[in-house]
């Protein structure tokens, strides 16, 4: 390696160079310090790590130099070929200079990386030119020439490389590419001027932040609302005018809600409805009141009853009469009234016969049949001397017990018929709720065009035919939900299909003679309860940086973000997000003493714990961490319910999944309201208030299984009892396949375990697989950049313990301040050092460990 | 002298503790209802509520208590909770969280405020009563295991908290007003920052 032609950094004025000038000397700089390059004996005793890395072998320098001969071919070959494209068809198509930027950018950020400056400042000069004809600086014709050119010399430089083992002369080839860049009327220093300018770098700043960076990272809060501050500066980047006069519009607007006219006619009958039913309430109502007078005038005549008895009792003599206050209702309290004034020497007999003749059984009622019975059976002409006024106040009492009892009937019977009907009307109130629910509500269906129009608006969507398919378009969702989910879709839809390159991975990973299969988009929206889940599914490959522009509209709705691969191997997205106010239909069961309701759409079937099996079972009580009070389950533990969980999304499921209940105590349909933020959890998915006044929790299965530590803990089998002595262990995550040979080299030598991530999805799979301790994160990467990887460890409390360094051939402060803004410990630009490297490493390792 | 200005010290220490443990959205919360405190004319008296647990007496300030709610009460337990909540309750519509006074101050007084999964879980009582405090932003129900008289207190009459009796945890020195008589006069603002601060941060710690 020559590296005599540069200097070091002290005798240059700094202010003078530009970003990539001083990017370019600190790599040559770094590389003279390169040990596997240019070996020299190392004074620092202490440094084990370094000394480490000087055992590579040259066999491992040749498979480096292999790897990224073939790597660079293949960067160039694509290069070539857009550019050919470019030439005989689509010269107008300026999406083909975002590819080209790309391969570039990643060709500049690996050649330095390993060690060859004429390759990495050619492609570096791609890069340049390509963004400077986005940005319409350059005419795409010229464009396409000076790239052109420079493609050439790169061809040039691979091949002198792999014939003589080193690149040509630096010096004349770049001075010939800058004349025909002049020709072109191209004047790169000028343009590199422009871009200095327009992102300047302030090396006192950098090197303050760094500085700071290193020594004491920014609190984690302060990171948050950097980010925050961060992202709607994205968000409103992307904004396009489309957005601005469609679905937005209606958010900004005064508040409106659509409304389906078949919707609101069905509403009006409804409320109809409820109108006519309460005059019938209303009469039901009267029927009580009447029915609790009698019972009152019933009562209070026992309680007049009550002195004379005890008058009677010191032989003091009554007056059977009732006081004038009393009303007419009563039959025998109106004959002892008309009676009072006859002759009281012959009281009774007139009494008694009178009453005879007034009761005519059986028209006068049950009570009235009652006494006449009793008088007639009792009565005896011949006796009537017998009979005194003891005698005729027993009757009386009789008579008035018998009131009392008939009036009690007639209210509870008056009140069974009001309760009936109060059923109705409150179910009446709750249907009518419901479907005002309902009008705020709008089918998914409603969204679908505006997103099929994204798609094949979008350069791959344009280049071929992209197969958009939608399942549970039907899926009723709240039209705020809705309206806030339009601008998050859309965005990730662009942001996923920016690049038309994807297309011609999908080709080149068919086989020859096989045509690439069409490729796939889909969305699957499916309601769980009170939570919707959204899948968007990608058939191919896609454009990183999505996560960022949609992180923060999925969180505004309280809903998460998570990303899998899927089984065609393509990648997923899923947003979980929760739909308050909803009507679900419950299963009410009871763990300990707690009454608790799950939604039947996360049920498969309920069944016993004798007679199913389930691949993992766990015990509801103890996934909430109830303490263990009242329990039945373990009088009847093989009569158990066990509750057999639905797939989440649909899917066939890999493992069955049962939940032990105590006791299942029917089913209810509720609308849900969410718990106040202090008090949300992890598992419940809102609250309803029963009949009784009771909050009922209800429990979303996944999500509170998701968050059972305890449980994944107990079910992971101990392969390796034995206490292994802990080496830290780095996952590598680059695209570039030379730079990650390099990396896994360096860091295997320096006794690292060390892993390996393609891409950013392969880096979340290893970083919750795996744990590892420190992540390398490139930022340029498919399918996810290391931005969306950052931010979505910081939703994982277990990924996030891995502390991540950047290492990425972008050197600007803005990217390092993003990247640091997200929670990364560290931020290295390649090429770096293996001492910087590993002293990183090393502070990234004891950070971890205080 | 000397045991003056370690009272003073220790009495900052445990108030940064406090301020620490605040989010920005409490800690401006505090701030402004001490700025009102401030700005407020100090009563000379206030009116307390005597309430009792099996440590002894408390005295709450009439002013922020919205109900005293007899037996029976329904609770709904709640998963990753302090130890020392009770559950969850609706109140006049809203759902609030319901916590047992004394459960707290043992907890601070064994250092478990912040394990949530301790065996000495708190339990509602048949015959406790509930205290509905109202701090103007938060709703907290307090169960006590009974209410006394109402005292008129002159604020001279309040002896200082380090007065407290040894059962009161020292950290929890700023949750205290006072002392009368042995009965703990209960700063309130601050107590309930306090309790829903750990309520909140309680399912971080899973």
């Amino acid at each position: 390696m020559n590296n005599e032609n540069f200097t070091s950094l002290d005798e240059f004025d700094m202010n003078e160079l530009s970003d990539e000038d001083l990017a370019v000397l600190h790599a040559f700089e770094a590389m003279n310090q390169w040990p596997t390059r240019q070996p020299q004996a190392k004074t620092d005793d202490q440094n084990q790590l370094s000394r480490k890395s000087q055992t590579s072998s040259p066999h491992d320098d040749e498979e480096m130099l292999l790897i990224f001969t073939a790597e660079a071919e293949e960067g160039i070959t694509s290069i070539r070929q857009i550019l050919n494209q470019l030439e005989h068809y689509k010269v107008e198509d300026l999406s083909r200079f975002i590819t080209l930027k790309r391969a570039g950018h990643k060709l500049h950020g690996t050649a330095g990386a390993v060690g060859f400056p004429l390759i990495s400042i050619t492609a570096s000069q791609i890069e340049i030119l390509a963004e400077e004809v986005l940005h319409g600086t350059i005419s795409p014709l010229n464009g396409i020439q000076a790239i052109s050119a420079a493609t050439t010399a790169l061809e040039y430089c691979l091949h002198t490389m792999t014939s003589e083992g080193k690149e040509p002369e630096t010096t004349s080839l770049l001075a010939e590419l800058e004349a025909t860049y002049r020709s072109v009327d191209i004047d790169l220093q000028q343009l590199e001027q422009k871009r200095t300018e327009a992102d300047k770098i302030d090396l006192k700043t950098e090197e303050i932040l760094q500085k700071k960076f290193k020594r004491e990272p920014a609190p984690k809060n302060q990171h948050r609302q950097e980010s925050v501050t961060r992202e709607e500066e994205t968000v409103a980047i992307h904004i396009s005018p489309e957005d601005l006069s469609q679905g937005t519009s209606s958010i900004r607007s005064m508040p409106s809600t659509r409304v389906d006219t078949r919707r609101f006619e069905h509403l009006i009958v409804r409320t109809e409805k409820l109108v006519e039913q309460r005059a019938i309430v209303e009469e039901a109502q009267a029927q009580i009141e009447c029915a609790l007078q009698e019972l009152y005038i019933a009562q209070a005549r026992m309680k007049h009853l009550e002195p004379l008895i005890a008058k009677l009792q010191k032989g003091e003599n009554v007056a059977l009469s009732l006081p004038e206050s009393l009303p007419a209702s009563s039959l025998v309290a109106r004959i002892l009234h008309e009676s009072a004034p006859i002759d009281r020497q012959r009281p009774l007999q007139k009494k008694v016969n009178h009453v005879l003749s007034t009761l005519q059984p059986p028209s006068s009622g049950y009570a009235n049949a009652k006494l006449y019975d009793t008088l007639k059976a009792d009565w005896d002409e011949l006796e009537i001397d017998r009979y005194n006024e003891q005698d005729m106040l027993q009757h009386i009492l009789k008579d008035a017990i018998a009131d009392l009892a008939i009036t009690t009937a007639n209210v509870q019977s008056a009140f069974t018929r009001f309760s009936i009907i109060q059923q109705d009307y409150l179910a009446g109130i709750t249907h009518v709720h419901r479907d005002t629910l309902l009008l705020h509500q709008a089918p998914f269906k409603s969204l679908v065009p505006r997103l099929e129009r994204v798609v094949m608006m979008s350069a791959p969507g344009q280049a071929r035919q992209i197969r958009f398919e939608v399942m549970g378009e039907d899926t009723e969702i709240d039209q705020d939900i809705l309206d806030a989910l339009a601008k998050p879709l859309v965005q990730l839809l662009r942001t996923c299909l920016t690049d038309p390159a994807i297309l011609e991975e999908v080709r080149s990973d068919t086989p020859l003679k096989q045509e690439s299969p069409q490729p796939r988009i889909w969305l699957k929206i499916t309601n769980h309860g009170n939570r919707l889940l959204f899948e968007i599914g990608f058939s191919m490959p896609i454009q990183g940086g999505a996560i960022e522009t949609i992180r923060q509209p999925i969180q505004q709705l309280h809903g998460t973000i998570s990303l899998q691969r899927n089984s065609i191997g393509g990648i997923s997205f899923f947003f979980r997000i929760p739909h308050p106010h909803s009507s679900v239909f419950c299963l009410l069961v009871r763990a300990g003493d707690q009454h608790l309701l799950i939604p039947f759409s996360q049920i498969e079937h309920i069944g016993d714990e004798q007679r199913e099996h389930a691949d993992l079972h766990y015990s509801l009580q103890e996934l909430l961490g109830f303490p263990k009070g009242i329990t039945t389950s373990h009088i009847f533990s093989s009569m158990a319910p066990l509750v057999m969980l639905a797939s989440e999304d649909g899917t066939m499921k890999e493992e069955t999944i049962g939940i032990s209940v105590d006791e299942v105590l029917g089913e209810q349909e509720c609308i849900v309201k969410p718990l106040p933020p202090y008090l949300q959890r992890p598992g419940i998915a809102g609250t309803t208030i029963d009949g009784k006044g009771r909050i009922l929790l209800m429990i979303d299965l996944f999500a509170l299984i998701r968050s059972a530590p305890q449980y994944t803990l107990s079910q992971q089998t101990n392969d390796n009892p034995l206490p292994q002595p802990h080496r830290a262990s780095i996952l590598v995550t680059d695209d570039s396949a030379a730079l990650r040979h390099s990396l896994v080299q360096t860091l295997q030598h320096a006794s690292y375990t060390v892993l390996e991530a393609r891409d950013g999805v392969e880096a979340l799979e290893k970083l919750q697989q795996q744990k590892p301790d420190i992540c390398l994160l490139d930022v340029e990467m498919p399918n996810l950049n290391g931005y969306d990887v950052l931010e979505l460890m910081a939703t994982d409390p277990e990924m996030a313990k891995t502390k991540v360094i950047m290492l990425t051939s972008r050197s600007t402060v803005k990217h390092m301040q993003h990247a640091l803004s997200l929670g990364a410990s560290a931020y290295l630009t390649k090429p770096c050092s293996q001492d910087d490297l590993f002293q990183t490493i090393e502070r990234a390792l004891k950070k971890s460990i205080t | 002298m000397n045991d003056d200005s370690h009272i003073e010290n220790k009495q900052d220490f445990t108030q940064i503790q406090f301020l620490e443990q605040l989010s920005e959205q409490e800690f401006w919360d505090y701030a402004r209802s001490q700025a009102a405190e401030e700005a407020r004319p100090q009563a000379t008296h206030e009116e307390y509520l005597e309430c009792i647990t099996d440590q002894g007496h408390y005295l709450f300030a009439l002013r922020m208590l919205s109900e005293v709610v007899p037996p029976p009460h329904k609770l709904t337990l709640l998963p990753l909770c302090p130890t020392w909540m009770l559950g969850i309750t609706a109140w006049r519509g809203h759902i609030i969280p319901v916590v047992d006074l004394a459960s707290y101050f043992t907890s601070y007084e064994k250092n478990e405020t912040d394990t949530m999964h301790t065996q000495s879980y708190a339990y509602p009582r048949s015959s406790s009563t509930v205290l509905i405090l109202d701090d103007g932003n938060t709703l907290l129900g307090i169960q006590v295991a009974a209410v006394g008289s109402i005292i008129d207190l002159e604020q001279a009459q309040l002896v200082s908290p380090e007065q407290a009796p040894s059962w009161y945890p020292q950290r929890l020195l700023t949750t205290l007003l006072g002392v009368y008589n042995e009965a703990l006069v209960l700063n309130l603002q601050v107590l309930i920052l306090e309790m829903m601060q750990h309520i909140k941060v309680s399912a971080a710690y899973e």
